[in-house]
């Protein structure tokens, strides 16, 4: 059975606290509300910052990172894939933190064709639910027009 | 042009050890692993970042083709690799290495190829944020030559492959008709998108 290798999941750690900070910026940018930890953009945006900010420090700071992959540092495919599962879990921690902080404020019911638009006024859990509810009553009919529209 | 090359190698080599504090930080600046992250993360923001449904979907359909375009740069030269080999300057010269010792051919870097693709395809739907993209790409691409990895000419040659390989994508796209933009629809159905 393959071994995680502790880079790896020092790299992995690094990019999922490093994309939370980056999501919570991109989300004050999009005015997606609905993934806002906090309701301030200001806020929003020194946290994400400050939070990437201490991701890189910690990584870089704690250990010498210039390591060959033949000698413990990550090859590109190594590479590429903790940065994903970094990603994705910084994503999944996102829509499950904020759908549950923000589920009375942001209770809107948006269309079920705008994607992540419809997070400007409604949590991630509350607009998903809604568009698998839609689309699975309206897939015969609403498939087609919708992928040609 | 060979000599021009060692030439310039040397000198911009020959500052390391001048400013300790500065060594240190290009030791992360040069890392396999920062460039990555902040032009990955950059990639993630911006999939989000739109304010308005158009803009986001021109956005996501950028990104989607800035990771082909690097698909295609690395791709470039893994043929590159496989016809030419040079090696690594530390081989040859006398050389402050900031580096740990990479065994693959010098030419073309592999990074400046990925990072100029990825930077160059944003440059393409985003001015502002291709543009501060392309300065990471060349800081790093520069910073390489200081830490003693690459010779000048080879983050050049890599530079124009990545460039080449984000202006195949965007004509790639163009041959893929409405199947990127079908993916994002689908992909909106999950509010990933």
């Amino acid at each position: 059975m393959p071994v995680l290798k502790s880079f790896s999941i020092d790299y992995y750690i690094l990019v999922t606290v490093a994309a939370f900070g980056v999501l919570q910026i991109a989300a004050s940018l999009g005015g997606l509300r609905g993934l806002l930890i906090f309701g301030s953009a200001v806020v929003a945006r020194l946290l994400g910052f400050g939070l990437a900010l201490a991701a890189v420090i910690w990584f870089f700071g704690t250990e010498d990172r210039n390591i060959s992959d033949h000698l413990g540092g990550l090859s590109s495919n190594e590479e590429a894939l903790a940065f994903f599962m970094g990603a994705l879990t910084a994503w999944l921690l996102t829509v499950v933190v904020t759908s549950v902080t923000n589920a009375r404020t942001y209770r809107g019911s948006p269309s079920p064709r705008f994607g992540l638009q419809a997070l400007q006024d409604s949590t991630y859990l509350r607009a998903v639910a809604q568009n698998i509810s839609y689309w699975s009553r309206e897939w015969r009919a609403q498939t087609k027009s919708y992928f040609s529209e | 042009m060979a000599r021009a090359d060692e030439v310039v190698f040397l000198r911009i080599n020959g500052w390391v050890g001048t400013f300790g504090p500065l060594d240190r930080l290009v030791e992360w600046l040069v890392s396999d692993y920062l460039v990555t992250a902040v032009l990955g993360l950059g990639l993630l923001a911006l999939w989000f970042a739109g304010a308005d449904g158009g803009t986001r979907l021109r956005y996501q359909l950028g990104v989607l083709t800035a990771l082909a375009g690097m698909a295609l740069a690395n791709w470039m030269v893994f043929i590159g690799n496989g016809l030419f080999f040079r090696p690594r300057p530390f081989v040859d010269l006398d050389v402050s290495l900031l580096f740990y010792q990479p065994t693959d051919s010098s030419m073309p870097s592999n990074s400046a190829a990925a990072f100029f693709a990825l930077a160059a395809a944003v440059w393409g739907f985003n001015r502002r944020a291709g543009t501060a993209m392309l300065a990471v790409a060349a800081i790093h691409a520069i910073l390489r030559v200081y830490a003693g990895v690459h010779y000048p000419s080879d983050i050049i040659v890599g530079a124009l492959i990545g460039v080449a390989g984000a202006f195949a994508a965007y004509r790639l796209r163009g041959l893929l008709g409405p199947v990127p933009v079908m993916a994002i629809k689908a992909a909106r159905i999950l509010c990933l998108a």
